[in-house]
């Protein structure tokens, strides 16, 4: 089985072939080039002991759905998400029809809306602060990614927003 | 001796304070709210109350709520921990009225202190070295004129400050306006009060305190210094005693001056008088925390003195159990502060649900802690969720040891600094002892990215292939064994699917 996999942070994808080879063993080919014979016991849901060429490595795999993992092995943590090449390969083709949108400015930590300070139809300058959140004690300020338009504010004052939430959309200028 | 206290707080300091009480055979109350029903506190009390609404001001900060519960519960003293009400002078007054205990400093010395503007003229009147500044409060455009008579880059500080909120560093007059803005209102919902300051930025500061203890007779010991100088968004991430800097000479000489503004103030309770040492090892006051402060630990590993114990003696009318002759300190201790925040984000935070945590132990490890397996981390409160806090024979053992702990501790769901700890570890400037204030900002983000190849192929391998066996296994034989799942991680992850953390 081939997987394509993308690690957080790293911008390069990854192609990686499993092909079991008994007795709990397993030859993983990374990018065609790099071979790993891996003994593999999973203990539990999560946690697994590999041994490679005699090294012993604890990890933490833990699924998120959709193909997303959080690897943990020697205090690293790896986000990685992994799909079958196939399937890869369908939704980048679904996904360039889709289209991306572009502008929006989005939150990667919850929080509460304490601030906005911007509103609809209102013209913004690059770096100008749309909406200041707080999660933690912590105050953060998202700023315009570019010159243009506010389309749309998506939060109220006082709100709760998720990671991931969408907080005002751009138009960019031009 | 009290015979019940209230602990007002949440989290590893609620727990680290219940477990004193616990050694002193004080029944232990303790307060919750709403989102903290299944915190681990409330579990390690002899008795918990409810005391309102997730948000802060409506429970761990409403005055009184928490005196009518220590009341109620007949309590004779209430022991705030640190942040919420611990350096609050109004909550210390109406527990005095109320004939109740505050487990800490009179009010006066919470005021006074309080107020950075007042402490500094208290510190220069004591004979403490300050920074250059302005010792009152100042208007927006009083801050634009007299940042440019003391010179850029310049501090901008909250009057009622602590914790690093309302507090920004400006480099030049066009950061100015959105410094203060942004400092004001960071202000303004910490400490109810916006006014400012300036000082003067002291270039490479290494952040150093000293650890007080003194009883109502006004009778005080020093307990040795701890560096502090690893910080981000000027809080304290790594703790270590003693600084590598200090001399036996210059700890006493340091030592002295923070008891001489102590006894200036008139203070009592554990106190930490805080400077900063330039790189000629001069120092000046910066501030003194009247409070029990998280990084605690470093100096009772280091001298043996149970700090927390101590406080609750002073606060009951007793004497020091210790003089000055018997601090020793032997040993060096380090602090790693577990913060739920994404190191490699700016320290975002990352609150969410821990679906698994396995802890480090073995010799010289102590883990203070406020979560467990299972326990969701809010994001109404600050993202401490524990400390690792390790002793070895010298800086060395110490670092090797903490090096050790950090491979073993593990914690799953929510993205901790436990990877930025490592880093640190193993960082030569750090093990050097060739650090300062900005290692974060310089040092840090330049090993950011880095990722150890030989882990990256083994996570990558092994994750493709519990990919394999979740993809196939389940339509042939398994060919992996697996064994029960533990229902705390399956109702985290439940819960996570739920709410899309991650």
């Amino acid at each position: 089985m081939t997987y394509i996999a993308t690690i957080e942070g790293i911008s390069e994808e990854h192609r990686v072939e499993v092909i079991p080879v008994g007795d709990d063993k397993f030859r993983v080919i990374i990018n065609g080039n790099q071979e790993l014979l891996l003994d593999v016991r999973r203990h539990g849901c999560c946690v697994y002991s590999v041994l490679k060429d005699g090294q012993s490595y604890e990890l933490d795999v833990d699924g998120g759905g959709d193909g997303e993992y959080s690897v943990l092995v020697g205090g690293e943590h790896f986000h990685i998400n992994i799909m079958d090449e196939m399937k890869k390969k369908l939704l980048s083709i679904l996904g360039e029809a889709a289209g991306v949108a572009t502008g929006e400015v989005t939150t990667a930590m919850p929080g509460m809306v304490v601030r906005v300070l911007v509103q609809e139809g209102e013209k913004v300058e690059k770096d100008q602060p749309l909406v200041i959140l707080e999660a933690m004690k912590m105050e953060n300020e998202f700023k315009a990614p570019c010159d243009g338009v506010v389309k749309s504010v998506k939060v109220k004052e006082g709100e709760t927003v998720e990671a991931n939430a969408v907080l005002v959309v751009i138009e960019p200028a031009g | 001796m009290f015979r019940k206290i209230l602990v007002a707080n949440r989290s590893e300091i609620a727990v680290r304070i219940l477990r004193a009480c616990r050694e002193m055979g004080i029944t232990s109350a303790t307060v919750y709210s709403d989102v903290d029903r299944d915190a681990l506190h409330v579990r390690y009390a002899d008795e918990a109350y409810y005391v309102g609404p997730s948000p802060a001001r409506e429970s761990y900060l409403n005055i009184e709520r928490i005196i009518e519960t220590a009341k109620k519960a007949g309590c004779e003293a209430i022991h705030p921990g640190y942040g919420f009400l611990a350096e609050n002078a109004e909550f210390a007054a109406r527990c005095q009225e109320e004939g109740i205990v505050f487990i800490g400093p009179p009010k006066e010395a919470i005021v006074a202190m309080g107020s950075k503007t007042v402490a500094r003229r208290t510190a220069r009147a004591a004979g403490a070295p300050v920074i250059p500044g302005t010792l009152e409060p100042l208007s927006d455009e009083e801050i634009v004129t007299k940042a440019r008579e003391i010179g850029y880059p310049v501090m901008l500080k909250a009057v009622s400050g602590g914790g690093g909120k309302g507090m920004r560093l400006v480099e030049n007059e066009s950061e100015m306006a959105s410094a203060i803005r942004m400092a004001r209102s960071e202000a303004k919902s910490a400490f109810n009060d916006d006014s400012l300051y300036l000082e003067k930025y002291i270039e490479n500061p290494r952040h150093v305190e000293m650890q007080i203890l003194v009883d109502k007779e006004g009778r005080g010991v020093y307990l040795g210094e701890r560096e502090c100088s690893i910080q981000r968004r000027h809080q304290k991430v790594i703790e270590e005693s003693p600084s590598v800097l200090m001399t036996e000479g210059l700890r006493r000489e340091m030592g002295e001056v923070a008891l001489k503004v102590a006894r200036a103030a008139g203070y009592y309770s554990a106190g930490t008088v805080e400077f900063l040492m330039d790189a000629n090892r001069r120092f000046y006051f910066l501030e003194v925390n009247t409070r029990l402060q998280v990084e605690h630990p470093v100096t009772e590993m280091v001298t043996g003195v149970d700090i927390v114990k101590e406080m609750i003696r002073i606060a009951a009318g007793g004497d020091l159990s210790i003089s000055q002759d018997d601090v020793q300190m032997r040993g060096h201790a380090i602090e790693c502060r577990i913060y739920a925040e994404d190191p490699f984000n700016n320290f975002l935070p990352s609150p969410g649900t821990i679906i698994g945590m396995r802890l480090p132990d073995g010799p010289g490890v102590r883990v203070d802690r406020g979560v467990f397996e299972g326990a969701v981390v809010p994001m109404e409160y600050d993202p401490i969720i524990g400390k690792l806090i390790v002793w070895g024979r010298d800086r060395v053992e110490a670092v090797e040891r903490a090096r050790r702990a950090l491979s073993e501790f593990v914690i799953k769901g929510i993205k901790t600094t436990i990877p930025f700890h490592v880093r640190v570890m193993e960082n030569p400037l750090f093990l050097s002892g060739d650090f300062d204030t900005t290692f974060i900002d310089t040092v840090f983000k330049k090993m950011e990215g880095e990722r150890v190849p030989r882990l990256m192929d083994i996570a990558l391998g092994t994750v493709a292939v519990h990919k394999y066996l979740e993809d196939v296994a389940p339509k042939t034989a398994s060919p992996v064994q697996v064994h029960a799942e533990s229902p705390w991680r399956l109702y985290g992850r439940k819960l996570q699917l739920r709410t899309g953390l991650w």
